[in-house]
């Protein structure tokens, strides 16, 4: 079934139009992943789906209903959680709050301490550091607390943005290992990467991503198998 | 006033013009002028010039013309009023430079209209225990002074964001205020009399410059007005103008492309503050009286409205602002008690329905404020980032 | 350099003179006193402190928000018939009748707030307007509130409305406390803290704080930032109302359509004292303010000092310390 649909985006900032025409769709318990170098218009992509920037043409649909116009807030509550570009753990505040603030938009208290017990075994090292500070954490541990909270929403969709940037190499296998792992467990994940080699090998299906425009796509094999990508995104060729 | 002739420009034309001018920043409205503006800038030089000096002789006859439908006789003299309005146009073309350029938002410019005005009396009213100088001397000495206190206010501020200076401004305002009425020395409300005036004297023996003759002394300031136009539009044209704009578009990247924005933030806020220490200085002469009475936070505002009302950014539209803020109140007594509850909601609706005043700051310059950065950091022995597409385009149109 | 231009001779004590006898003299009043008003400015500090937290704009209104409280204050007080004396009410129907002028004026403030927020600020940030006219528009609405109150209630001052006689209660220092500054004082504190609480501890709380630290990163967890920056300003301007209550009980003859403006910078100032966005620190820095503006004003002899010395320390502090005494950022108000 199809969760998420763009059907003909187009994106601007002013005059500049960072994403053109773009179609595709992400089917439940998929991994997807868009892969591209910088400016090809990746976090754009991302950014429209979770709403806080506005398609000028072309329409969004998550899960058979229609959301292009839908408040970013709103999209959360439906299912649509984003871990941010450069993370965005609130400085302020301690990893339960930060995990607290991913439930932001929730009332039911047994689903929540489920998704708490759910966090904390994916990131063992949140539940030792429950009460520091977030602004105070390595990139490493900020990233677990950045999808940790975004899993807080108990999200259908889990846009992860960038989760390896910035990680040293043992951390990004440990991300990728825990992505696949809350995927198996039933949320459907679109990720967006620069490292193109463990985002291909991981997803179902991936897209690439040039100037705006989707170039290639096919499964996550095929596409670690494309000469032309080998060359442009693997280091290999 | 000249300026109105001519074809006007299709309303429809204009939309289009603006969709192409504007590169990648959102929409804003043109000022109210654009089509003049835009047929004044299609005229050939040789033009444009003999429309300046026509301007400039009518400018200089006004207080003799006195026309019927414009005259604010019988309420206020006219001459007297011409006094006022050239002195609001000094005051908003001042302003200008530290809001229109710099993008500093000064909200106590009465305080350096007053530190000037104090330093003439000081200087030569018979009140005051200091020694004595000619007038016409008071009025560097003002802006030395005025310039001074801007520094010792920028300094603390100007490196922070722009929202404490603002703060900080008005509540400097406020306390110059409150100095002049309980430091003893300045005298109160009973304030300094006959403060001097330039030398010369009329046929019947009366000085030249008396007070209650507001048209040498709306002369002497149009003579100023346009001594600092000059000075004002060359530094708009010089690098220092270009950094000025580069901090009021983005101050970040400015900072990041070289551009000392503290050093430049200073140098507009106290360029700035001299223009109002020396309007404050013919203000005192003109009055020959000076006490704690005239310089309230209203006064500041109204300043601030004439600059936005006119186009912050664009000297000319700052000096007509300063002339339509002075000359309304004066024209039409009945609403004049109004004027704040007026100019204050103006403000609001100027800044919400985005217009950019009466003349906008020029297309020219805000293209200017992409590639100002370049030409900044262009000096020897700094490295040329490479020319993004945009800043090219703006630097050719 | 001054010395050299003297022809007269001048005093120094023209200028500015020091009557240290005094302030010794009147040490323990001043401070109370101090105290008493410094809870006055924490209280209207908070407004401008939350404001600047989640938008990063100083509102300049927020001063009028204030006045507009204390003319609710007045106008309601007036109509229970009270005047210039001392009522002549059992306790129980003073106290009744001051706590409807208060949910009034916190109605009335909160309410001009509210308007202010979505009339003046909401249309700028749809169209994401630069910093200068956010601030124009602040200072702008400042005056046409100013002078719509102008033109209603004229230039006058209201007549005065004296609430209760002060009563003597403590003898500190050989000098008396009374009751309106126990009152005030106290009152203050409880709602300060239940500010505080409310920031730290409920669920829209949380929002406030993390809108205030990264507004796209709250609205990516749910939280529906029109409506954290609406509920801002109304708490802001709740206080105002609560505050105004209490500067009537102080200076009942003191509420003019421009009374809000003086109050407001110094409230401002106290903000930054304590550093800004900060809850605790517009409460530490109001006091602070309030003390340090009455010694000032003993030590140099006329009330107007106050005002002066205000703006000195706030130039001080943003000189030396601009985060103020407990740091600025909402969320780390925690820690």
């Amino acid at each position: 079934m199809t969760l998420l649909e763009l059907k003909n985006v187009s994106v601007s900032y002013g005059r500049i139009e960072a994403i053109h025409d773009m179609s595709f769709s992400v089917e439940e318990g998929e991994i997807v992943s868009l892969i591209g170098a910088n400016g090809a218009g990746k976090s754009t992509t991302m950014k429209t789906i979770s709403g806080l920037l506005n398609p000028s043409r072309g329409s969004l649909t998550f899960d058979g209903q229609e959301i292009t116009k839908m408040k970013a807030h709103i999209r959360v509550v439906k299912g649509i959680s984003q871990a941010p570009e450069g993370r965005g753990i609130f400085p302020g505040m301690t990893v339960m709050e930060n995990l607290d603030m991913g439930a932001f938009g929730r009332k039911d208290r047994s689903g929540m301490s489920a998704d708490f017990e759910r966090v904390f075994t994916l990131f063992p090292r949140l539940a030792e550091r429950k009460t520091q500070i977030g602004g105070t954490m390595s990139g490493g541990e900020q990233q677990m607390l950045a999808i940790g909270r975004a899993l807080m929403s108990a999200p259908r969709l889990l846009l992860l943005d960038e989760p390896s940037m910035g990680l040293a190499p043992q951390f990004i296998k440990q991300i990728f290992t825990i992505i696949t792992e809350i995927n198996q467990q039933g949320t459907t994940i679109l990720l967006v990467e620069q490292n193109a080699n463990q985002a291909l090998a991981r997803a179902h299906r991936a897209f690439v991503l040039e100037t705006g425009t989707i170039t290639h796509s096919g499964t996550g094999k095929e596409l670690l198998a494309n000469p032309a990508i080998k060359e442009a995104y693997l280091g290999v060729g | 006033m000249s300026m109105s002739e001519g074809p006007k420009v299709l309303p429809g034309a204009e939309t289009e013009k603006e969709t192409i001018d504007v590169e990648a920043r959102p929409k804003r409205s043109s000022g109210l002028f654009q089509p003049l503006v835009d047929k004044w800038n299609a005229l050939p030089r040789p033009i444009q010039w003999l429309w300046l000096i026509i301007v400039v002789v009518i400018a200089y006859l006004l207080p003799i013309l006195d026309i019927p439908i414009l005259t604010t006789q019988p309420g206020n003299d006219w001459a007297l009023a011409c006094f006022s309005m050239a002195s609001y146009a000094l005051i908003a073309v001042g302003l200008n430079v530290v809001v229109g350029y710099a993008g500093l938002l000064d909200l106590g410019y009465v305080a350096f209209f007053a530190v000037g005005s104090y330093t003439a009396a000081l200087l030569t009213s018979p009140d005051s225990p200091f020694a004595h100088i000619p007038y016409l001397w008071t009025i560097p000495v003002a802006m030395a002074v005025t310039m001074f206190f801007g520094v010792v206010l920028g300094v603390p501020t100007l490196r922070l964001r722009g929202d404490y200076l603002a703060i900080v401004t008005l509540g400097f305002g406020e306390i110059v205020r409150i100095l002049a009425t309980i430091i003893p020395a300045l005298k109160g409300q009973v304030g300094f009399q006959n403060v001097g005036r330039p030398p010369g004297t009329a046929a019947d023996g009366t000085p030249l410059f008396a007070n209650s003759n507001g048209t040498p002394w709306y002369w002497l300031t149009l003579t100023i007005i346009i001594i600092v136009l000059l000075l004002v539009g060359n530094l708009e044209r010089s690098r220092v103008g270009r950094a000025w704009i580069a901090i009021r578009e983005d101050e970040d990247a400015a900072e990041i492309m070289g551009v000392p924005t503290f050093r430049y933030k200073v140098w507009a806020f106290a360029i700035g503050a001299s223009v109002g220490g020396l309007s404050g200085a013919l203000f005192a002469g003109q009055v020959g009286f000076v006490n704690n009475q005239k310089f309230d936070v209203q006064t500041s505002i109204l300043f601030l409205a004439a600059v936005v009302l006119g186009g912050a950014g664009n000297k000319v539209g700052a000096l007509l602002g300063g002339v339509i803020v002075a000359y309304i109140p004066l024209r039409f007594t009945a609403i004049a008690n109004y004027k704040y509850l007026i100019f204050g909601i103006a403000l609001v609706l100027i800044m919400i329905f985005r217009s950019k005043g009466l003349l906008p700051a020029r297309q020219r310059l805000l293209a200017y404020g992409r590639t100002a950065y370049q030409r900044v950091i262009s000096k020897p022995g700094t490295v040329t980032p490479p020319t993004p597409p945009e800043a090219e385009k703006g630097a050719a149109s | 350099m001054l010395d050299l231009l003297l022809v007269h001779p001048v005093s120094a004590n023209d200028w500015i003179s020091f009557d240290i006898p005094s302030l010794i003299q009147n040490f323990w009043s001043a401070t109370f006193d101090g105290l008493t008003f410094g809870a006055i400015y924490g209280l209207i500090a908070v407004g401008y402190t939350l404001v600047y937290g989640v938008l990063n704009l100083i509102n300049f209104a927020h001063s009028e928000v204030f006045i507009v409280g204390a003319y609710a204050v007045v106008l309601v007080l007036s109509a229970l018939g009270f005047g210039p004396s001392v009522p002549t009410l059992p306790l129980s129907s003073i106290i009744l009748d001051l706590v409807l002028a208060l949910i009034i004026a916190m109605l009335a403030s909160a309410a001009t707030a509210f308007v202010l927020e979505r009339v003046a600020y909401r249309p700028l940030r749809k169209r994401n307007a630069p910093r200068l006219v956010f601030l124009i528009t602040a200072i702008g609405a400042s005056f046409a509130i100013q002078y719509t109150i102008f033109l209603v209630r004229g230039a006058n001052a209201e007549p005065a409305v004296t609430m209760f006689q002060a009563q003597p209660v403590f003898d500190v220092f050989g000098t008396i406390i009374n009751s309106q500054q126990i009152i005030i004082v106290i009152a203050a504190v409880i709602l300060m803290i239940l500010t505080d609480q409310f920031i730290r501890r409920t669920r829209v709380g949380r929002g406030i704080r993390a809108v205030a630290q990264d507004p796209d990163t709250a609205t990516l967890m749910g939280v529906n930032k029109e409506r954290i920056i609406i509920i801002t300003f109304i708490v802001g301007g709740i206080l105002a109302g609560a505050a105004a209550l209490f500067y009537v009980m102080l200076v009942p003859s003191g509420v003019q359509y421009n009374g809000g403006f003086v109050l407001g910078v110094k409230a401002f100032a106290a903000a930054v004292l304590g550093g800004i966005g900060n809850v605790r620190g517009a409460l530490l820095g109001g006091l602070l303010l309030g003390i340090i503006g009455n010694y000032g004003q003993i030590l140099l002899g006329d009330s107007q000092w106050t005002d002066v010395v205000a703006f000195v320390i706030l130039v001080l502090v943003l000189l030396v310390k601009p985060t103020g005494i407990l740091g600025t950022s909402l969320g780390r108000s925690r820690a």
